[in-house]
Order: structure tokens, then sequence, then C-alpha cells
């Protein structure tokens, strides 16, 4: 009786838990079969073609004019009238090869990933393959990949994330590197140094494909800047003209002046930054730290070069987050809760001043459905500091010309083959493609795809960022010299890039937001920081630390 | 005599075959995950580094020695231990109204209902981030029309955690109706008539008749509610991310990060137990006040 | 006479607000959902046509993505995951605690009472204890990011629940009735099919729905063990979180069609508490 009890109770729940997921492998044998049958219809095709190659030829021509047919009929449905992008061109860089019914799994963060897409159905068309997106709120990005990778699970065939897990993954080796053959029909001298010498390779060797550009910059108002009543107010207020802040004590002048009732009648508030703990949190506070700290000739600027002590509680640092204290109260009242896109948000719908920001908010200004200020934006390098902490010999020097550094936040979404990716060929394919100068100039010029310029000839055609809704030449101009100038600075600071970045970074964010929510001050809450920093430091090897972090500021050890 | 053995043996196994399957899946499945995960609270295991060693005490020091795990703990305490009381007085009085079977409280029965069914996630979002938005959120703007203090939550520590109960009770107000009010229905009529005889007021009635009767399946109530607010994380890492500073964090929240997002999966574990411990305490405190002022159950 | 009215009128009072609590954000998701984002964020205005000009976007925009957002598969998943867990929940939980009531075993010095209390504790610990192993186990059985993979991680927590109350469900049943079943000639397993669970088929039905509701919403173990292909509807709401901004034409949307399944859940789980199925769970 027993014998035929428990053998049946097993089947039950085995019948159970096999019934429930019957559907959900079906998709596993679902893609063996597709890769069945497409490996015989490549030979179905052999066997067809041998025989009858005039046959072939013959509709080849036609298959190609008719593809060219359908490319040239995407390009005209990405493009505008201003501009219409060239994806027959980027298609010809890649290998030419068909991948009928691959699928290219694409993973990234919501929303941002859709910037990829409209270019990748030019190639889904020329190869007959299928990318299919696996996307994640871009807060969960980060731990997503690297669980997987860690793991070993398959997420993607191509990620299409930040560099700043440089150290983990790529000096990890689970990221695939770069072909020279790739590099050279990507015009390799054609992306810009920061990204091309540093934020796309780890120890001399290049992983990621460019995708997107990085640099925070200021955006200003230029409607309030050139208001006489306003210009007269402030001088009278402050005894110096208004203009453009060039220093973070103008910036705070200014944040505070355009604090209050504008117009309109409604509040409004003077800046807005990226303060926002677990997301990009300390990309602000390293915007206004950088002015302060980064002295021109000394590479290092987290750490200490020779004994991985974090600089971060030092005079210099605690200057700025003191200053981001005092500048609080002139910023909207969400504003620690306030991620990329609320930030963009409130500049471009009215709510602040001033903005430190990406590029973005460039070609978002002239999207109608967030923005009410197209044609009102100044562009402008971040300000600098004319006194800057030199932790060197540990005193302050004075600057009579302001010490700029433009931070180089995030670093530029770029594109990466993870080891284990299923699809390794047509996942090359299809990155070559898209970090094409073809495909990079389209999607930079694209408001909305949330890609900023990453290789100098995007910016040579100024025709194409018309497609924007940029005022003019005089716009264009305007917003690329302060994209081209803070991207090639000598003394730009480059976000941390060594294993542990995550955590290093959680730790910098929960100092600031405690010293922005009043819960310590800032002295302490970077104390707090730096200490965590070394628990970190020294659990992941200090000298196996200090290599990379030497490596990451090229320096050799 | 071997027969009878065998039919003992059989009989045993026939009574076995009925336990034998929960408890196998839960010690493969749970006890030992549960055990792994104590195992390497006293290594320094990474997600992605390769080698692994035994560390001894080394991750319980640094708990102990870490702020931070303390912030988490005590805000994990507030949430589960002070929102779940509160949630559950205003489950009781919605229930105790209910009860009364006025006119239409079919509707609200329902209604009330509803936050239950919705996914945490969902709420936190519409909720905290729509519904309380300090720039465009409607909460705001009624209190700006009415000319009384607008709520910042963003930068108060006091005000975010208030926050965060807030969506954490819309949610789970509904399983305290749900309960108390059948086992308020469960209340033979007859006691409150023969009470009215009596002359006792509403209030009368409710301290002497339904509150005492109610009390057992109130403090049961509370636990498993209580057990769930121990692991909050959804509302809290979609609404406040812990912030400002830590001010919000919980203490899975704060392992989640540790494990997941910094790979630390030793000190993740190590802080996961810590909250057990908590967890357990907290049990087994209320239990020896259950037994105090339910003494008739015990 | 007068004073019953006052306190009818103060419950009317609290009943209504509070109805009005749990109305405001729904009708607030509704109708964001038909604003644009610029109207969003221009402050908040309150009713269509009146104050603001009511617009389909959202929607269309997200029939456009379906496809992209594999909304079919998400909710597949989550209904194949929820209700086959639910059932194997029940079932091993009802197994288990029918033997529990009925007969008495020792391993050692453990007895029915330390492996009831035993499969109680195993419901305090917090999930973020065993997720982390959960996920290093799964790997090494190839089922991470698999719908099986969810199904063993979700019974392993609705089993404590449905032992718990399954076991007072059965202790309720007089032992006669069996007994009776007994003498005709059925075996222990075949009297406990035939004739007990039938009769606990209310609580069955309860434990089902609750476990159904817990594993429909739950959040963190699918936020740790899919990557894409098993992933539910949590999920594919968090989503809706995109680097663009919250997409709330999406996430109300989605939000609509997610509480349906679990509304109807609730709805019967109602009727069933109605009944007094947990009279028994909770008296303490």
């Amino acid at each position: 009786m027993i014998r035929k009890v428990i053998p049946l109770m097993l089947l039950v729940v085995l019948f159970l838990a096999v019934a429930a997921c019957s559907a959900g492998q079906a998709d596993t044998p679902e893609t063996e079969d597709a890769a069945v049958s497409e490996d015989m219809s490549d030979m179905e095709e052999v066997v067809e073609e041998a025989p009858e190659a005039e046959d072939v030829q013959e509709s080849e021509v036609d298959e190609d004019s008719a593809l060219a047919a359908e490319i040239a009929k995407i390009e005209e449905e990405a493009g505008t009238k201003n501009f219409v992008p060239d994806f027959q061109g980027a298609l010809e860089r890649t290998s030419g090869k068909k991948f009928e019914g691959v699928t290219v799994v694409l993973f990234g963060a919501s929303g941002q990933v859709d910037g990829l897409l409209p270019a990748a159905r030019a190639w889904e068309a020329a190869t007959g393959a299928t990318v299919d997106v696996n996307d994640y709120p871009f807060a969960e990005v980060p731990e997503k990949m690297i669980t997987a990778l860690s793991t070993g699970i398959f997420i993607g065939d191509i990620l299409n994330v930040p560099p700043y897990f440089a150290g983990d993954l790529m000096g990890g080796g689970l990221i695939e590197p770069v072909p020279d053959a790739s590099k050279a029909v990507l015009d390799w001298d054609d992306v810009m140094a920061v990204y091309r010498e540093n934020q796309l390779e780890w120890d001399g060797v290049t992983y990621g494909y460019p995708w997107d550009g990085d640099v925070h910059s200021l955006y200003y108002r230029t409607d309030l800047y050139q208001d006489a009543d306003l210009q007269a107010q402030f001088e009278d207020t402050y005894g110096y003209a208004l203009d453009v802040p060039k220093n973070w004590a103008e910036f705070a002048d200014q944040s505070e002046f355009f604090t209050g009732e504008w117009a309109d009648g409604k509040q409004h508030y003077g800046a807005t930054m990226l303060l926002m703990r677990k997301n990009h949190g300390s990309e602000g506070f390293l915007s206004v730290a950088a002015g302060f700290n980064k002295m021109p000739d000394d590479p290092a600027f987290y750490f200490d070069p020779d004994t991985m002590e974090p600089r971060i509680n030092n005079p210099g640092f605690v200057k700025s987050l003191e200053y981001l204290q005092d500048l609080l109260p002139y910023m909207p009242p969400d504003q620690l809760n306030l991620d990329w896109f609320g930030n963009l948000q409130a500049f471009v719908s009215g709510l602040t001043a001033l903005d430190i920001q990406w590029a973005d908010v460039g070609p978002m200004s002239y999207d109608e459905t967030i923005s009410i200020i197209g044609g009102s934006v100044g562009y402008a390098l971040t300000p600098g500091s004319n006194e800057v902490w030199d932790a060197r010999t540990n005193e302050w020097v004075e600057f009579p010309e302001t010490n700029i550094a433009p931070y180089a936040a995030f670093g530029g979404w770029m594109n990466m083959i993870p080891a284990n990716a299923q699809e390794k060929e047509a996942a090359m394919d299809l990155a070559i493609f898209l970090s094409s100068p073809e495909v990079l100039q389209y999607v930079s010029v694209t408001p909305g795809s949330g890609v900023n310029p990453a290789r100098t000839s995007t910016f040579e055609n100024e025709e194409a960022w018309l497609n924007v809704g940029f005022s003019g030449a005089e716009e264009i101009e305007a917003f690329i010299a302060s994209q081209v100038e803070s991207a090639e600075h000598p003394n730009a600071v480059y976000p941390l890039r060594i294993p542990g970045y995550l955590q290093y970074k959680d730790a910098l964010e929960l100092a600031i937001s405690k010293a922005l929510a009043g819960q310590m001050t800032a002295q302490e809450a970077l104390d707090e920081a730096a200490a965590e920093w070394e628990v970190i430091t020294d659990s992941l090897g200090r000298e196996a630390q200090r290599e990379a972090y030497l490596s990451s500021i090229g320096i050799d050890s | 005599m071997m027969i009878s053995v065998s039919r003992r043996f059989k009989e045993k196994s026939v009574e076995w075959s009925f336990l034998s399957p929960a408890l196998i899946y839960i010690i493969l499945l749970f006890v030992f995950p549960l055990l792994f995960s104590l195992g390497i609270t006293f290594t320094n295991m990474r997600l992605l580094a390769a080698d692994v060693n035994f560390v001894g005490l080394a991750n319980w020091k640094r708990l102990l020695a870490d702020a931070n795990s303390f912030i988490v703990m005590k805000n994990t305490i507030i949430i589960a231990v002070l929102g779940s009381f509160v949630q559950y007085l205003i489950g009781l009085l919605l229930a105790v109204l209910l009860n009364k079977e006025l006119k239409g409280y079919k509707f609200f029965r329902v209604s009330f209902l509803l936050p239950m069914m919705m996914a945490p996630v969902a709420v936190s979002y519409v909720i905290g981030k729509m519904v309380f938005s300090e720039t465009f959120g409607p909460f705001n703007d009624i209190l700006f029309r009415l000319g009384l203090p607008l709520f910042f939550w963003g930068t108060s520590s006091i005000k975010s955690m208030l926050l965060i109960m807030i969506i954490d009770a819309w949610t789970n107000i509904p399983f305290f109706v749900l309960v108390l009010l059948a086992s308020l229905e469960a209340i033979p009529d007859d006691i409150y008539e023969a009470a009215e005889v009596d002359g006792a007021s509403e209030w009368q009635r409710f301290r002497d008749i339904t509150l005492p009767l109610v009390l057992p399946a109130s403090i049961t109530t509370y636990i498993i509610r209580a057990l769930n607010a121990f692991q909050i994380i959804d509302v809290i890492r979609v609404v406040t991310g812990g912030g400002p500073g830590n001010s919000t964090e919980s203490a899975t929240l704060f392992a989640y990060d540790l494990g997941i997002k910094g790979q630390d999966i030793a000190y993740a574990a190590t802080v996961s137990f810590a909250l057990l411990i908590i967890v357990l305490g907290f049990v087994f405190v209320v239990n020896l006040i259950r037994s105090r002022i339910v003494p008739q159950f015990e | 006479m007068h004073k019953v009215s006052l306190s009818k009128i103060i419950s009317y009072i609290i009943l209504i607000s509070w109805a009005v609590v749990v109305y405001f954000p729904v009708y607030w998701v509704l109708t964001s959902s038909f604003k644009l984002p610029v109207a969003v964020m221009q402050g908040a205005t309150y009713f269509p046509f009146i104050d603001f000009q009511p617009s389909l976007d959202n929607y269309l925009l997200l029939i456009k993505q379906a496809e992209q957002l594999n909304i079919v598969k998400h909710f597949l998943n989550s209904a194949i995951i929820a209700s086959s867990s639910s059932i194997a929940a029940a079932l091993l939980g009802s197994f288990a605690a029918y033997g529990l009531v009925r007969f008495s075993y020792r391993i050692g010095p453990i007895n029915n009472e330390n492996i009831t209390s035993g499969f109680l504790v195993s419901r305090m610990v917090p999930p973020v204890t065993i997720v982390l192993a959960f996920l290093l186990m799964l790997k090494q059985l190839n089922l991470v990011d698999t719908k099986l993979g969810m199904i063993l991680a979700y019974v392993t927590f609705n089993l404590p629940l449905a032992v718990w109350i399954m076991r007072d469900a059965f202790a309720d049943v007089p032992y006669e009735i069996e007994e009776a079943a007994r003498i005709d000639g059925a075996s222990k397993w075949q009297s406990f099919w035939l004739v007990t669970l039938p009769l606990v088929a209310g609580s069955f039905s309860a434990v089902f729905l609750m476990c159904f509701i817990f594993n429909w919403n739950e959040y963190l173990f699918a936020l740790v063990l899919t990557f894409g292909d098993a992933g539910t509807v949590p999920i594919l709401l968090a989503q809706s979180s995109t680097s663009r901004g919250m997409n709330w034409g999406r996430m109300s949307s989605l939000a609509v069609w997610s509480i349906i399944p679990s509304i109807i859940a609730g709805i019967m789980l109602e009727r069933f508490l109605r009944k007094g199925v947990l009279a028994g769970s909770i008296k303490g």
C-alpha cells in the first residue's frame, strides 16, 4: 500500500510542478526548435542555392533593392524634415551577414533602451534577426547586471549600461573585448578621447562600444538673464552684474535671487541638481566638489594614490557639502527625491532658473510634452571655484582665475557584449551598427533618446542639430561649444570606476543625504562615509584597489 | 509477531506519508538555505569574487560597530511594531462600524478591501509619487487651497517616515478589517441584546463584550501583520529609497542593497539574521503579553 | 432615540471619509492616465473636461508597446506561478496538517507540537534572510529565471500558512465520520481524499486564495530571482518607472489589469471568511 501511495503522491507533486512549468519551459524548447529549424532552413538554402546560382543572383538583386527601399523607409520614419539618418551607411560597416531567425536580447534601462530601437529596426530588416528588449528600471539595472554576470545567468546579448562597473565587469573578465577589426570599421579615432581612452577601456583593453557621451554642464534661462529689470534688481542686491555664474559663489547668489514668486505668480526656485540617494545622488555633489578639489596638476581626486586613503572627508569635500546644505533652500522642495528625469522636468517645466545636468536638457527643452522653455536655454561650463583644496599639501590654494573642473558624470551609456551572450556574432554585428557615426549622429539629435554625443563627428553636422528644434546656428554653436569644451577639458574629473563602485557610491550618497537632511554635519557625514570607504577598500584588498584606481586615472603603478 | 511488526511499520509509513512531503520540502528549501545563510555570515563571501575565506565573527563585529545597522533596525521596529498597531486600531474601528450593518454597509465592506488586492509596488507609485508629490501632487495642492501649511516630506526624516507608514497603512488596514469583522460577526447577537436590556451604553458594550471577545483574534492578527511589516521593502524602495539619509531605510532594504547591489552577501546575511533575531524577540514579547492579558486561552 | 442617530451620523462620517481615503488614489491614477506628462507636471488638476483636457495618448502608446514590453508574458507568468504555487502549498500543507492532527509523530525528542511550531517559525523568518541563498541554490539547479524556480520559492513561503490554517480546519472535523469510512474498508489516504478533505473545502479554498493574492503581488523574490524570462506583474509595473520619468499611463492601465485577478480572489475569499472559515485559526 505505501509503495503505491508514496510514489503516487510524489507523482501528484511532480505533476503539479511540471504542469505549472510546462508553459515556462515551453520558452526554452521553443528557442531550441527555432534554432534547429533555422539550421534546417540554412541547409535548405545551401541545397537550393548550389544548382541555381544564376536565379539566385537575380533574386538577390531584387531582394537587395527591396531591402534598400525598406531601409530607406525606416530612415524616413525615424528622421524629420531637417534630418534623415543614414542607416544604410551604418549597415555598410557591419559584416553584412544574415542572421535569419536569430533573436538578440538587448538588456538596459526602461526608457533608455527605447533610444536604440528605431535604428535597430534597420539592422533587423537587413539581417533578418529580431531584437528583443529585456529592460529594468534604471535603479535596478546595476544590481541585475552584476548579479546575473557574476553568477553566470543570461540577461542579454548586448548590455546597454553605464561604464562605472568597469572595474567589476571589464576587470573581471566578464565582458568580451572589442576586436581591433571592429574599431577599424568604426572610425575609432572619431570617438572622443574621454570615452576612447578612459570610459570604454580597462587596463589598455577596449570593452565598450560607444553609445552615449556624458558630461555635466550648466544650463540657464536666457530669458531671465537678459531681462533688464531682473538685471538691475540683481545688481542692486549683490553688487555685481547678473551674468552666467562662473564660480559656485555666484551660482549661490543667483540661486537665492531667483527663488521666490516670478512674473507668473507661482513659486519658483533658483537651481536644481542631482542629489537623490541611490539614483544619481553622488553626481550632483561631485559636480560641485570637482571645482573645490581638483588641482589641475594632480590626476588623483577620490583617493590618495599612495595609501588609498579616501579624500572625501578633507576640507575641500566638506566645504562642497556645506555649500550644498546652504543651497538647499533655493532648490525645489522635493530636490532630494528628484531623479534624472525629475531634475530635467523641474528645469524645462520652468520651475527653476539654473540646472546642472547632462546635455539632454538641450534637446528636451524643445519637447513640448514636458517643456515650456524651448529657445530660452543657455549653455555653459559647470562653475568652478576660486579656492581649491590641495590634498597633497593639505592647504587651500587661491585661484585668481576660477579653477574649472567639469565632471564627466556617469561617463555615458555604452554597449557591452557579455562573455555569456548567446548570440555573440549577431550581437557584435548589431553593436557595430549601433556605434557607427551614422547611428550616433541620429540618436544624439533625436529629442528623448537619452543619448548625447560621444563622437566628434556628431558635432560636425550642424544642420542635423536642427532636428532637435534648436532655434538656429547660434544656439547650436553655443550648445556644441559647452559640450566639447566640457568633454575635452584638461582638468575634467571622471567617475570613480574601480571594483566595488556601487558600494563606494552608496556610502557617499548616504553621507550626502544625511548631511542635506540635517541629520549630521557635513564633516560627520563625510567622516562616516570615508570610514565606510576604508572598510570597502580593505574588504576588496587595498593593494588591488590601489592598482585599479591608478589604472583608472591613467597612472602606471 | 513478524506480521504485526511489519503491519505497524506499514501503518507508520502511511502516517509519515502525510507529513513527509511538506517536511522534506521545508528542510530542503527552507532550513537548508537558512543554514547556508547562517554559514556565510562567518565568511567574506562576495557575489563576484571567487575565493571565500572563513573570517570568524568579523561580520558580526562589523554589525555591532555599524551605526547604520542600528538605524535601519530602529526604523523597521517603528514601522512594524508601532505602524501595525495603529493599523490595528483603525481596522478595529472600521470593523466595528461595519458590523453595525448600517444601510449601505455592503458597499463599504467591499470598498474597504480594495487596497489589499493592489500590488504594493503600484500603490507606492500612486500614493507616494503622485498623490503626495511635493510639486504636482493633489495633497499639497488641496492643503494650499485650504490655506494650510504644506506637507514637504522629502527633506524631513519624520515626515518621510510618516508617509511610508501612511502608505503601508492604506494597503494593510483592509487585512485587519477583514479578519476582525469575521470575528465580530462570530459574536452571537443575544449577548449584546442581553447587555442592552441591562442598560449598557454603546461604549460599555464595546469595552465589556466586544473587546474581550476579539482580543485573542486581535493579537494573532497583529502578530501576523507585524511579521509582514518587519519584511517591508517595496514601499520604501519606491517612495523614499530609504531617505532622507537613511531615516526610512528598513532592514530588508539595507540587506538587499548590501547583498545584491554591493555584492557583499556575507554582511547582508549577517544583517538579515540580526533582523530574524529581532523578529523572534518581538514574537516572544507579544506572546508574553498575551499570556498576561488573555489567561483563559493559555 | 436622539443618541442613536448621533452615533449613526458619526459612523457614517467615519465610513465615508475612509471610503474617500480608499478611492481617492484610485481616482487619481485613473484621471492621471488621461493626462499628458506636461499636464501632470503643471500641478494638480482634478476633473476631466473641467480643468484638464483628457487625452488617450498614454493608452495608445501602451497598445503600441505591448509587444516590446512583453505584457502578455508577464501576466501569463504571474498566473501560472501564483496559481500553481498556491495549489501546491495548499495541498502539501493539507497533507501535513492532517497528519499532525490525526497521527502522532516522533523524531527523537521532537513531537507533533514541535513540528507545528517549526512550521510557524519558518513564517517568521524574513524572506531577505534566505533570498540570497535561494538565488545561489537555484543557480546550481539551473532554475534561476524560470517559473519552476519561482514556484519553489513561493511554496516555501506559503506552506506555513497552509499548515497553520488547515490544522485548525482538520481539528474541527469529528473523527467519527472518518471512522465510519474506515470501517467500510477505506485506507487512510482514501478516507482523507474522499471524506475529510471535502469537509474542509472552505478552508482549503481560503488558503488557496490567500496564497494566490500574496503570490500575485509578491515583489522581493521576483526581483531577485527573475532576469527577464520569468518576470511577474509587479516587475512589469515597476518597469513603468523609466528613465524618461514615471510612465503614468502605462502604470495606471497596467495597475487596473493587475488587480482584476486579485480582486476576484479577494471577493471569493471574503465569502469564505464570512462563513467562519478562519474562526479556528484566529482564536489565538
